[in-house]
């Protein structure tokens, strides 16, 4: 992919475009608002990662331009803003994925593989696939290896993350987030619970665990499983 | 300050002595104008009567009937009250003596039979052949009745200016005296002595009501500072260990044989410094919380599905720890303005604070209902070990442990963020005794 970093903190986006040119991006630094939006405008990115505190130009207003502009890219805003408010600001102008710092190298490296991928998730008909696993969303059946496999409305759609990311890790964060909507961290091991459930069901019979734990990195459904 | 006090003392003065001159001035000089006249027009009528009564005897009877009564009248010990003029103007009857007369009714002056003048008043009239007929009344006693009433009038006013005065100036005084009395406290609060208060009188009056509210709200501020030096040194002293653990993991890290080895200790220290840093985002999420400014953006939220969601969520979480989760809940869901995460954070850290501090076994229930008012109430009850109740005050605070749990890992925020949460909603929050166990009950207020 073709990155876009506007981040004025020099040690953080050197950090960033390290760990994602390790992932086969591309990556174009910058660390000015106001330049920061004209390469925007000009340059055809597939995301853009924005910090909110940028000297010349505040980055909510960089990505307001950005927007009116026409520029159609994710953007993901990266900021030691958190709260609910600066949250809430930051998605209303048109970013896609708030990530508040510190924050973990594998943390933001997954969520931009799963936003620059969005627009191109091949939806066939409803149905995903990976290895033995087969997901159909339309009429919310899940089989392995032709077996059909009776799931929680829950457990369906954390599968359903998985598969949409198939081979890439989903975080934890991501998954609260996206299936319960919790913008907290719970303190107790919930997702894991969640997804030892899942496993039992997924693995039972096979050898093969389908569902992988990335140390440090989140859960990655294997393709060839 | 105290100049522009002295000139509040002295405008009230003024603006009372003023209001009650103008009016006791006002309410004098009606009363003896009224008195006055009606006086006047007493003496008037009877001159008229008497006159019309003497022209009857004059065309009634005759002229000498008239004069008849004249010189009977005259009899009667004193200056004499008629006089009858033919129409050349020499005097016919009656013994009178005065110096004028008008043309018609009016004021005169009457010389008395020791010849001192005194004011009468005096009616004449036209007799049909010509001659004239006038009556005359003393007016001395209403004139002395008159004067007595300006004296006691004016007398009146000026008691009443002193009065006025005085009573501004004393009300002005005390004024100020209460008002230095609070301007001197603030001033040796302000220095330092943070224990002073407001004095307070013997009466309850508005000045002791203002007294007390200002004691109130200093007592409430001292509370503030007490939390705050008690939240900063809490924080100083929760940080200490999980930065110490992780300061001992970086430093096996150096130590390490293996890179292997190594690679497992940097990944401990990271898992340390996640829980610094969840205690950071804890701490200031309650920050932003209690600000309130949250409060704009609050909608109608639908409990039981919300509620219902967080449980859900926990099931395989309590499965896993042994405990049983239970959601009672009414057919109908009620409804409440708040913020969605907050609330699902709230019901989420009870539930985590049910399991995390009760054994395995321990039964939790959770309970949504509406109430009569619109409003709605949550309970979480456990039938665990339960707080003792000396303690219900202190698990709320930052960083507030129970005994029992003081070794436990968590950093004591936790209830904190949920009456935080609560209270940003309106909502009451109470701890109760389960017995056994803990009862969390939350009071959501109904609209308006």
């Amino acid at each position: 992919m073709q990155v876009l970093i506007i981040e004025d903190d020099k040690e953080i986006a050197a950090h960033v475009r390290v760990g994602l040119e390790k992932q086969g991006h591309n990556v174009l630094l910058v660390h000015d608002g106001r330049e920061g939006a004209v390469r925007a405008k000009d340059g055809n990115f597939d995301l853009i990662i924005l910090d909110r505190m940028l000297p010349s130009l505040d980055g909510v207003r960089a990505l307001a331009e950005m927007r009116r502009a026409g520029v159609g890219a994710p953007v993901l805003i990266l900021t030691a803003r958190g709260s609910i408010e600066d949250r809430v600001m930051g998605l209303q102008a048109g970013a896609d994925d708030y990530l508040v710092k510190p924050f973990a190298l594998a943390e933001l490296l997954a969520r931009v593989e799963a936003l620059g991928r969005r627009p191109r998730v091949p939806d066939h008909g409803g149905i995903s696939v990976a290895g033995s696993i087969r997901l159909d969303r339309l009429n919310r059946r899940v089989t392995r290896g032709g077996r059909d496999i009776p799931l929680h409305p829950r457990e369906f759609q954390i599968l359903d993350a998985l598969m949409c990311n198939v081979g890439h890790p989903v975080t934890r964060t991501m998954l609260l987030k996206t299936i319960w909507q919790f913008d907290f961290d719970p303190g107790t091991k919930l997702v894991e619970s969640h997804l030892s459930r899942l496993r039992a069901k997924l693995d039972s019979g096979f050898e093969i665990s389908a569902i992988e734990t990335v140390r440090g990195e989140g859960y990655r459904i294997r393709g060839d499983a | 300050m105290l100049r522009r006090s002295k000139r509040t003392t002295v405008r009230i003065a003024g603006f009372f002595a003023l209001s009650f001159a103008i009016v006791s001035l006002a309410v004098g000089f009606a009363t003896w104008r009224l008195t006055t006249n009606a006086f006047r027009y007493t003496i008037d009528k009877r001159l008229k009567d008497e006159l019309i009564a003497l022209d009857h005897a004059d065309e009634e009877e005759s002229r000498g009937a008239m004069i008849a009564d004249i010189v009977a009248f005259d009899q009667i010990p004193g200056n004499g009250r008629y006089l009858l003029n033919d129409r050349h103007g020499r005097r016919v009857a009656g013994r009178v003596a005065i110096t004028n007369i008008p043309s018609t009714i009016g004021d005169t002056t009457l010389i008395t039979q020791n010849g001192t003048l005194e004011p009468a008043r005096v009616l004449q009239m036209k007799l049909h052949d010509g001659s004239t007929l006038a009556v005359v009344g003393e007016t001395t006693s209403m004139r002395a009745t008159e004067m007595a009433l300006l004296s006691i009038a004016a007398g009146g006013f000026g008691l009443v200016v002193i009065i006025g005065v005085a009573g501004g100036i004393l009300l002005g005084r005390g004024l100020h005296r209460r008002l230095s009395q609070v301007g001197g406290t603030a001033r040796a609060i302000m220095e330092g002595d943070l224990t002073r208060r407001m004095p307070l009188g013997p009466n309850n009056d508005e000045f002791d009501q203002l007294a007390t509210t200002l004691n109130q709200m200093l007592d409430h501020i001292g509370r503030l500072m007490d939390s705050l030096r008690h939240v900063s040194a809490d924080i100083a002293h929760d940080l200490r260990s999980p930065l110490s653990r992780l300061r001992v993991r970086l430093e096996a890290a150096l130590d390490a044989d293996s890179p292997g080895e190594q690679r497992q200790d940097i990944i401990e220290a990271l898992a340390r410094m996640d829980d610094i840093l969840d205690l950071f985002a804890t701490i200031l999420r309650i920050s932003e919380v209690e600000a309130g400014g949250l409060r704009r953006s609050f909608v109608p939220v639908s409990l039981v599905p919300l509620v219902s969601d967080v449980i859900e969520a926990y099931m395989p979480v309590a499965q896993e720890t042994g405990h049983e989760l239970e959601f009672a809940r009414l057919a109908e869901s009620p409804t409440i303005r708040g913020n969605e995460n907050l609330i699902g954070q709230m019901v989420a850290n009870l539930i985590e604070n049910a399991i995390h501090h009760t054994p395995a076994g321990t039964q939790v229930n959770i309970r949504v209902s509406g109430r009569a008012d619109g409003g709605a109430e949550l309970v979480v009850r456990d039938n665990g070990p339960g707080v003792p109740a000396d303690q219900h005050e202190l698990v709320l605070r930052r960083f507030g442990r129970g005994e029992a749990s003081r070794t436990t890992p968590g950093h004591g925020l936790g209830l904190t963020l949920v009456h935080s949460i609560a209270l940003v909603h309106g909502a009451k929050l109470t701890l109760g005794d389960g017995a056994p166990g803990l009862v969390v009950t939350i009071l959501f207020p109904g609209e308006g």
